[in-house]
């Protein structure tokens, strides 16, 4: 054994040595009560994973959210003018619904069962979200972006609080990298015409997907965004932004291309 | 084998396992408890403590090391409990705090624990009465120096001293003896 053991934690596990007194505690009151906080938990509760906390955080507090945010959106389309990230417009943005659940998730699934849909099991590499007890996207989402010479250029989006979008190519397909070739993206908060926004931007992340696996870049509340991502090696990538704000963000003039 | 099969049915959800793991700790985990923080803490404290250990250990049940005791698990979770419940009473409670903390004695070793217990096992039954029932009254029942000075008519100096010197006898043996 790697990990030091206390003395303590040894001598407990020597079989029932000698008789022990609960000392007054009544443990049919413990196990009523141990009970309860496990219903309490069944609700809320997520496996253990790799990536920062708030990925998971945000996620629940947009499932909670959906309803309020189809609102939200569908005023804002009109208000606007600019295409929404729901699930609408299926041909710009697809609403795969996709999650790992495990048995630490959901105590009455089956382990490892799993819900994917749509492209996200093209874009994510499902088993290693699962070994890794990730749950990545509670509400994610692809934004199809129209060549322009050398870059792709995305249509206006918004998309509230948890949600993510990932940028894709044409076809839906990422950008494949050689070893240290470069991406870049760039973006803008629309902040004038989002009656929610912050005046100088929202909280809003930046990652890449390399093979399948997310990675967190950035995190920031500017309202202008431009990120080089170097890839460490060969492989395809995409980017994504997650809304990490209280409200809708309006995505603008989002383009990516390779250096 | 009860015991893997016991974390599988945890890691896999199964309440029932630890309904099954409350049934047969609850009384040892409320004595580790109790021992520690009396006077202190309540019955009630002692009642919560508990069952956030066990609440703990299913939020962690992915975690679990099949190899290593359920039950010593619990006793850690537990004596960590007891230690912040006795930190978020501040100053009334600190010199039992340090107490319990200095109580701590990590035990560097590279054996597998089932091995570590058969020689502790084997290290007991070669000790005095005396002697072994005071190293089980310290590491298994988690009592006080001065509960168990008092229960066995010693002094807390000299019940120091002893188990200074029978600590370090177990550690030699435990951690010694893979050397060989």
């Amino acid at each position: 054994m790697n990990e030091p053991m206390e003395l303590h934690e040894l001598f407990a596990a020597l079989d029932d040595v000698r008789q022990t007194d609960p000392q007054g505690a009544d443990a049919g009151k413990i196990q009523k009560r141990t009970l309860e906080q496990l219903a309490l938990l069944d609700g809320t509760e997520r496996p253990a994973h790799r990536l920062p906390r708030k990925f998971f955080l945000t996620g629940l507090a947009a499932a909670l959210a959906v309803a309020l945010a189809a609102c939200a959106c569908a005023v804002s389309a009109q208000v606007w003018g600019v295409r929404l990230f729901d699930r609408q417009e299926k041909q710009q943005l697809q609403k795969p619904l996709y999650a790992v659940s495990t048995s630490a998730s959901q105590p009455d699934e089956e382990p490892g069962e799993r819900l994917l849909a749509g492209f996200s099991g093209e874009i994510l590499d499902v088993d290693w979200l699962e070994e890794n007890d990730v749950l990545f996207f509670d509400e994610v989402g692809t934004v199809c972006g129209v060549a322009n010479g050398e870059c792709m250029e995305f249509p206006a989006f918004v998309f509230d609080n948890g949600e993510i979008a990932i940028l894709t190519k044409e076809d839906g397909s990422g950008w494949v990298l050689e070893e240290n070739g470069q991406l870049t993206l760039s973006l803008r908060q629309n902040t004038e015409d989002n009656p929610q926004a912050s005046p100088g931007g929202d909280r809003l992340a930046l990652g890449v997907i390399v093979d399948g696996i997310p990675c967190e870049l950035t995190c920031g509340k500017d309202a202008k965004l431009e990120y080089t991502y170097t890839a460490h090696e060969a492989g395809e990538v995409y980017f994504y932004v997650q809304n990490f704000s209280a409200g809708p963000i309006v995505i603008e003039d989002a383009a990516v291309g390779t250096s | 084998m009860e015991q893997e099969q016991l974390v599988r049915q945890l890691r896999q959800g199964d309440s029932k396992a630890l309904q099954k793991l409350m049934a047969l700790y609850t009384p040892y985990l409320c004595t580790v408890a109790a021992n520690l923080a009396v006077p202190p803490l309540t019955p009630q404290d002692v009642e919560e403590i508990v069952s956030d250990a066990f609440v703990r250990l299913w939020r962690h049940r992915q975690d679990l090391d099949p190899d290593r005791s359920l039950k010593g698990y619990l006793v850690r979770i537990t004596r960590n409990l007891v230690v912040d419940a006795l930190r978020s009473r501040k100053a009334e409670c600190l010199p039992l705090l340090e107490e319990i903390l200095e109580q701590e004695t990590p035990l560097e070793t590279r054996l597998e624990q089932k091995e570590a217990v058969r020689r502790l096992n084997k290290h007991l039954a070669a000790l005095s009465p005396a002697d072994r029932e005071l190293l089980l009254r310290f590491y298994y029942d988690n009592q006080r120096i001065a509960a168990i000075a008092g229960a066995l008519g010693i002094s807390p100096g000299a019940l120091r001293v002893r188990l200074f010197r029978l600590r370090a006898q177990l550690k030699k043996n435990l951690e010694g003896e893979e050397q060989q």
